[in-house]
C-alpha cells in the first residue's frame, strides 16, 4: 500500500442553526486503504461524509481529494468519488440494466454495464426492477452505481446496516474485491467487526469530534496494554458463529 | 442534451411500465365523456325559449304575457342578431320571432330552430298556435300563420358532448400536469433519488428540465388521443376541420401543460412528504374541477362567484379549448386567455424556484 494521501480533512466545521454537527475534524487518508468511520448515531459521520462528497457545504475548513477542493472544486470531485448513500433507492419501473446506463451517462461514461453487474453479483438480475430485489441486492446495485464512474475513491455509507449475516460477508467480501482493484474506499459502520475486519485505519467520532485514528490492531493493543481487561468471558464461539454454522454462508435471495 | 434525452427515455419508459398511469390518463377520462356525454346530464330539462318582439304593441304584449304564464318554458328575450350565437352555443331550443307588423290583423309568428332540435322547434309551434287562437279566438282562421325556420350549423349535434370533451381534455392536463409530477417527484424526493442524483456530476436541475420535457410530450399524447376518441366514440366535431383552430389547440394544450407541471414541480418542490404534498395537491385541483366550466358553464355560479373562477388558471385553457374545439375561434379572440395562462405560468415558475427544496 502506498502512503500518498488522496484525501486531506482540516479543520472541518459544520454548524447547523442549534447545534454543531462536524467541530474541526481533521484526517487523512491514504490512497488504497479502506478507512472506516466509527461512532454512534448522530456523531457526525454521515455529515463528514456528506461534505466530502460534495452533498453539503461546510461552515469552515477545507477537504481535498485527490488534490481538489471538495468545496470548490465540487463537480470535478463528483468525477472521481463513487458514492453509495444511506437510505437510497433507486428509480422503480427502470431494469438494473437500464438504472446502470443511465447513470453512466449522467457521468459522461461509456461502461460495460454487464462487466459491472457481474462484478456485484447481479448479472442474472440485469433485467430485474429495483422494486423486488432484497435489501443485499439493493446495497449492491447501488455500489454498482457508485462504480460507474470508475472511480478513485468510492464512499459507503453503513453499507451493511439491516442485512442478515450472509449478505453482510457477501458485502465485505466485495468490499474487499474493490479495494484490490486499488479503489480507496471510505466506510462507515456501526458494526465494529465489520470495521475490524475490513479497515485499514478507523476514526472513531464522537460528538462531532474525532476521539482516535488508528488501525483497528493498534487501537486494541493500546486498549490491552493499558491494562483493560473488559468482560473476560473469551469464548471460542459467537451466536453468530452458530447461525452462520447452522444456516450456511450462502446468501439467501429470492430469485 | 444526451442526459436530456436518457432522462426523458427513462421517464417515459417508467411512465409506460406503470399500469396505474394510463388508467388514470387515459380510461379514466374516457369514461367520464362516455358516461357523461350519453348520460343527458347537462342538457336542460325546461325547453328554453327565446324571444325576438319586433313590433312591441299591445297585441304582441298581450301575447308574451299569455306565454310567460306557463311556468314549464323558461323564456328569455334576446336581440335580432344574437339569434344565431344562442342557438349554436345551445343556450336557447329555440327563437319566436315577432315580425313587426304583428297585430290583430296580421298574426304572423316565426320560429327558428336548429337543425338538431326539429322536435322542440315543432312542439313551440304547436305551442305558440293554441296560446294564439285562445287570445284571438273571434279571428278568421286565414290570419294565423306560424312559420318554422330551421338553421343548420357546422357543428350540429354537438350538444353537451361536445361542450364535454373539451373541458375533460383541459381536466385531464390538469390532472396529469399536477397529480402525476407531485406523486413522482414526491417519492423520488423521499427515497432520496434526488438525493443521489445531486451526487453526480450533472445538476438534478437538468433532471428537472428532462422530466418536465418528457411529461410535456405524454400529456400533449394524452390530449390528442382524448380527442381523438371524442371524435370516435362520441361522434362530435372537433375544430371543424379548421387548421388554424387546430394549431390553437396545440398551442394552448402547451401553454397548460407547462402550467400545471410547474404547478406540480412548485407543489412537489415546497412539501418534504407525501403528507405535506397529497392534501395540498387535492386543495389545488379541486375547487378548480368543480369551479372551472368543466363539466357545466361557469355562467350558471353567482356572479361574484363567476368573476373569481374565471382568473383560476384551469378556466383559460378549459375556455380556450372549447373555444378552439366548437367554434373553431382564432388565437387573437383568445388573448385574454392567453395572457391569464402566461401570467399563470410566470408565478407558479418564480415561486416554484423560491422554495424548492431538495430533501
Amino acid at each position: 500500500m502506498s502512503n500518498k494521501e488522496i484525501i486531506q480533512v482540516e479543520n472541518l466545521i459544520k454548524k447547523y442553526e442549534k447545534f454543531t454537527a462536524v467541530n474541526s475534524i481533521s484526517f487523512n487518508v491514504n490512497e488504497g486503504e479502506i478507512f472506516g468511520l466509527l461512532g454512534p448515531n448522530g456523531a457526525g459521520k454521515t455529515t463528514t461524509v456528506e461534505i466530502l462528497e460534495g452533498l453539503r457545504k461546510p461552515t469552515s475548513g477545507i477537504a481535498r481529494i485527490n488534490g481538489l477542493d471538495v468545496n470548490k472544486q465540487t463537480n470535478e470531485v463528483k468525477k472521481i468519488i463513487g458514492v453509495q448513500l444511506q437510505e437510497c433507492a433507486f428509480f422503480d419501473k427502470l431494469s438494473l440494466y437500464e438504472i446502470i446506463e443511465m447513470f453512466s451517462i449522467l457521468y459522461s461514461t461509456k461502461i460495460d454495464v454487464d462487466s459491472i453487474l457481474a462484478k456485484v453479483g447481479l448479472l442474472e438480475k440485469k433485467k430485474s426492477y429495483y422494486k423486488p430485489l432484497s435489501g443485499g441486492q439493493k446495497q449492491r446495485l447501488s455500489i454498482a452505481v457508485g462504480l460507474v464512474n470508475n472511480p478513485k475513491v468510492l464512499f459507503l455509507d453503513e453499507p451493511t446496516t439491516g442485512l442478515d449475516p450472509q449478505a453482510r460477508r457477501n458485502m465485505w467480501e466485495l468490499i474487499s474485491k474493490i479495494k484490490e482493484d486499488g479503489k480507496t474506499i471510505i466506510l462507515t459502520t456501526h458494526y465494529m467487526e465489520e470495521a475490524e475486519i475490513l479497515c485499514d485505519r478507523v476514526a472513531i467520532i464522537d460528538l462531532g469530534e474525532i476521539v482516535t485514528i488508528d488501525s483497528p490492531k493498534n487501537l486494541i493493543n493500546q486498549l490491552i496494554d493499558s491494562g483493560f481487561t473488559g468482560e473476560k468471558n473469551i469464548r471460542e464461539a459467537t451466536l453468530e458463529d452458530v447461525f452462520l454454522n447452522l444456516t450456511g454462508k450462502n446468501l439467501r435471495e429470492l430469485s | 442534451m444526451k442526459i436530456y434525452l436518457i432522462i426523458a427515455k427513462a421517464t417515459i419508459k417508467m411512465y409506460f411500465r406503470r399500469s396505474q398511469s394510463l388508467f388514470w390518463a387515459l380510461f379514466f377520462p374516457i369514461v367520464m365523456m362516455v358516461g357523461l356525454g350519453f348520460s343527458g346530464f347537462g342538457e336542460h330539462k325546461e325547453p328554453k325559449l327565446g324571444i325576438v318582439d319586433r313590433s312591441n304593441n299591445s297585441v304582441s304584449i298581450k301575447f308574451l304575457e299569455e306565454l310567460n304564464k306557463k311556468d314549464y318554458l323558461e323564456i328569455k328575450n334576446i336581440d335580432f342578431k344574437d339569434i344565431e350565437k344562442n342557438l349554436i352555443e345551445q343556450k336557447l331550443d329555440s327563437v319566436l320571432v315577432i315580425p313587426e307588423n304583428f297585430g290583430e290583423d296580421n298574426l304572423k309568428l316565426k320560429i327558428v330552430y336548429q337543425d338538431s332540435k326539429e322536435n322542440l322547434g315543432q312542439a313551440f309551434k304547436d305551442f305558440s298556435s293554441v296560446v294564439l287562437r285562445e287570445l284571438h279566438q273571434n279571428n278568421s282562421e286565414n290570419k294565423f300563420n306560424i312559420e318554422l325556420e330551421k338553421k343548420v350549423f357546422s357543428n350540429e349535434n354537438q350538444g353537451y358532448k361536445g361542450f364535454l370533451v373539451p373541458g375533460i381534455v383541459a381536466l385531464s392536463i390538469m390532472q396529469s400536469g399536477i397529480l402525476g409530477v407531485v406523486f413522482t417527484l414526491i417519492s423520488f424526493k423521499t427515497q432520496g433519488i434526488l438525493r443521489r442524483l445531486q451526487a453526480t456530476p450533472i445538476s438534478s436541475r437538468h433532471f428537472l428540465i428532462g422530466q418536465l420535457m418528457s411529461r410535456l410530450l405524454i400529456i400533449l399524447i394524452q390530449t390528442f388521443v382524448l380527442f381523438f376518441i371524442g371524435i370516435l366514440l362520441l361522434n362530435i366535431d372537433i375544430a371543424l376541420g379548421n387548421i388554424f383552430a387546430w394549431i390553437n389547440i396545440i398551442i394552448f394544450s402547451i401553454l397548460g401543460s407547462i402550467l400545471f407541471l410547474l404547478i406540480g414541480l412548485t407543489i412537489s418542490g415546497a412539501s418534504p412528504n407525501e403528507d405535506y404534498a397529497a392534501p395540498i395537491a387535492n386543495l389545488v385541483t379541486f375547487p378548480m374541477m368543480v369551479l372551472s366550466g368543466v363539466f357545466f358553464d361557469a355562467s350558471v355560479l353567482p356572479g361574484w362567484l363567476n368573476s373569481i373562477t374565471s382568473y383560476l388558471p384551469l378556466t383559460p385553457l378549459v375556455t380556450s379549448l372549447r373555444e378552439s374545439a366548437l367554434y373553431g375561434t382564432n388565437t387573437i379572440e383568445l388573448l385574454p386567455e392567453l395572457l391569464i395562462m402566461c401570467i399563470w405560468i410566470l408565478l407558479a415558475f418564480f415561486i416554484g424556484v423560491k422554495t424548492f427544496k431538495w430533501e
